[in-house]
């Protein structure tokens, strides 16, 4: 094994004894290392040219005592390496000095082998452990540098792909979009010209061109609005706005679409309701979500359309329906994206499977928390509880 | 309301096309352009009294355009209507690129021609 070999530095101003003391590592083990010096000057030229493993020092030495090469030794941040003091007095006080200034260990003089043995043994397994643990804390250290540096390198593609990605959605869009023009204008065109002319057959194939045009553009509203929703959460343009009112105003629009299907629409509007920040547009777009649903899936009876004050400060707005109902199993599955698409039984014609995961997204930009309740067969309430100070 | 003169700018000759066809139907007089260069020579041969202006086209776009109808007294007040495919672009807009004053309506595409229609005798009847 290609091992280090271990250093020893003695510092002893009694040649003597530092012969002896050579002797007795060199002894111990045959790859140490041993180096002397006899005075203070010596021992700082010597830790200047190599560090050792560990020191053995003499308190008394001829210049400054070792004391005073202890404390600077330990000031300029040697702090792993052993030193053991060696005293030929065997003073209490000199020892605990010694351990307030960083001594490991002491050896009384006169000496006996076995116990230098024992203790410089100890000493050097001690900094072996304490080495070991310090490279591999470095080692780690290394590691997660590496690991930072490389995070930070997916991070930078990840953020160009986020670019791309919205480059090319905004590339799709006006792809799909123009096409869809054309085709929409065009319809029309024909219309407009044989007004008359048209036979019932022509007629309705017209009208079906003409929905699925519709549903085509819808359907990439959707999805781009999702995309938009999900990527970046924020832009809502949050202003004071009266709930009940706005509510009122989608509920009218939906008139004629129930009239049509002979449900009825009920409004019962919460009277104590404050103005508060919200993003109008967006709440209306959940709103006709919901109310889009409550039409489609219902065949009789009536829409309740509530205001309500909530637990603290918040209101909640549901939309009742006395329609099909959902299964109890489906109704965790509902705000997830396509969910039609995954649900067959759920799904009916029309839609794109992302009205209400969007409605959530909106409903969350408001702080705010969305859901759905149902008994199958006896129909659904979808509703959605915003906080009355949102924005601020 | 027929006689009046409307300016469809658009890089896509099917949209102009039909639109241009939507508008007659309807006894506009139309005038066509492909882009904002040719769309400004279109306006020095003849005044129209309201623009359609698609915002996103190749080199000069409607932005540029809008911006050179801007600097012209004659040509300062005519209304338009943006068309855009982008949202982006959209929210330019939007956001005030606009200056005060100009009676304008933007539509996303695709448009329901009826509400062309509409916002087009809005702004030509205020």
């Amino acid at each position: 094994m290609a091992r280090n070999r271990c250093k020893i530095l003695i510092i002893e101003d009694d040649p003597g004894f530092r012969e002896l003391l050579t002797g007795i590592l060199n002894q111990m083990d045959e790859n140490f290392e041993v180096r002397c010096g006899g005075s203070y000057r010596e021992a700082r030229e010597a830790i200047q040219k190599e560090l050792p493993d560990l020191i053995l020092l003499d308190i008394y030495l001829p210049d400054k005592d070792g004391f005073y090469f202890l404390e600077e030794f330990r000031k300029n941040g040697h702090e792993d390496i052993p030193v053991v003091l060696v005293s030929a007095s065997g003073n209490e006080k000199d020892k605990l000095r010694g351990l307030e200034l960083g001594a490991m260990d002491f050896i009384n003089k006169p000496i006996a082998i076995e116990d230098i043995r024992a203790r410089v043994a100890f000493q050097l397994r001690l900094k072996k452990i304490t080495d070991d643990q310090k490279w591999a804390c470095q080692k780690t250290n290394e590691g997660i540098k590496l690991l930072y540096k490389e995070l930070e390198k997916k991070n930078k593609k990840l953020e160009q792909l986020d670019q791309l990605k919205d480059e090319f959605v905004s590339m799709v869009s006006h792809e799909l979009r123009t096409p869809l023009t054309a085709i929409k204008s065009s319809l029309s065109v024909v219309y407009g010209d044989t007004e008359g002319r048209l036979s019932a057959d022509q007629k309705r194939f017209l009208e079906i061109s003409r929905k699925n045009i519709d549903r085509l553009a819808r359907l990439i509203n959707d999805v781009l609005d999702y995309e938009k929703l999900k990527s970046k959460p924020v832009g809502f343009k949050m202003a004071e706005n009266d709930l009940n009112a706005l509510i009122g105003e989608t509920v009218r629009d939906f008139e004629p679409i129930a009239a049509n299907k002979n449900l009825r629409l009920e409004t019962e509007f919460e009277a104590d309701l404050p103005k508060f920040a919200l993003d109008r547009d967006k709440i209306m777009q959940v709103l006709t979500n919901f109310l889009n649903n409550a039409v489609k899936f219902s065949e009789k009876g009536k829409i309740r359309i509530k205001t309500a004050r909530w637990d603290g400060d918040t209101v909640r707005v549901s939309v009742e329906d006395e329609g099909v109902g959902i299964e109890e199993e489906n109704l965790p599955k509902l705000f997830q994206t396509f969910s039609q698409i995954t649900n067959q039984g759920f799904r009916k014609p029309g839609g794109t499977g992302l009205g209400l995961a969007i409605s959530k997204s909106i409903v969350e930009g408001h702080r705010g928390r969305i859901g759905a309740e149902s008994v199958y067969g006896k129909g659904s309430t979808f509703y959605f509880i915003l906080p009355l100070r949102v924005g601020k | 309301m027929t006689g009046k003169r409307i300016l469809v700018v658009d890089d896509e000759a099917d949209i102009v096309e039909t639109t241009k066809a939507i508008l007659q139907q309807n006894q506009y007089e139309v005038t066509t352009a492909s882009g904002g260069e040719e769309a400004l020579g279109k306006i020095k041969q003849s005044m129209p009294d309201l623009i359609i202006l698609d915002i996103l086209m190749p080199r000069k776009d409607g932005l540029w355009f809008l911006q050179k109808i801007r600097e012209e007294k004659t040509t300062f007040s005519v209304p338009i209507i943006f068309l855009t495919a982008l949202q982006k672009k959209e929210e330019q807009v939007r956001g005030g690129f606009v200056p005060d004053g100009v009676r304008h309506r933007i539509f996303a595409k695709p448009f329901e021609p009826d509400e062309l229609l509409e916002a087009i005798r809005e702004l030509l009847n205020p």
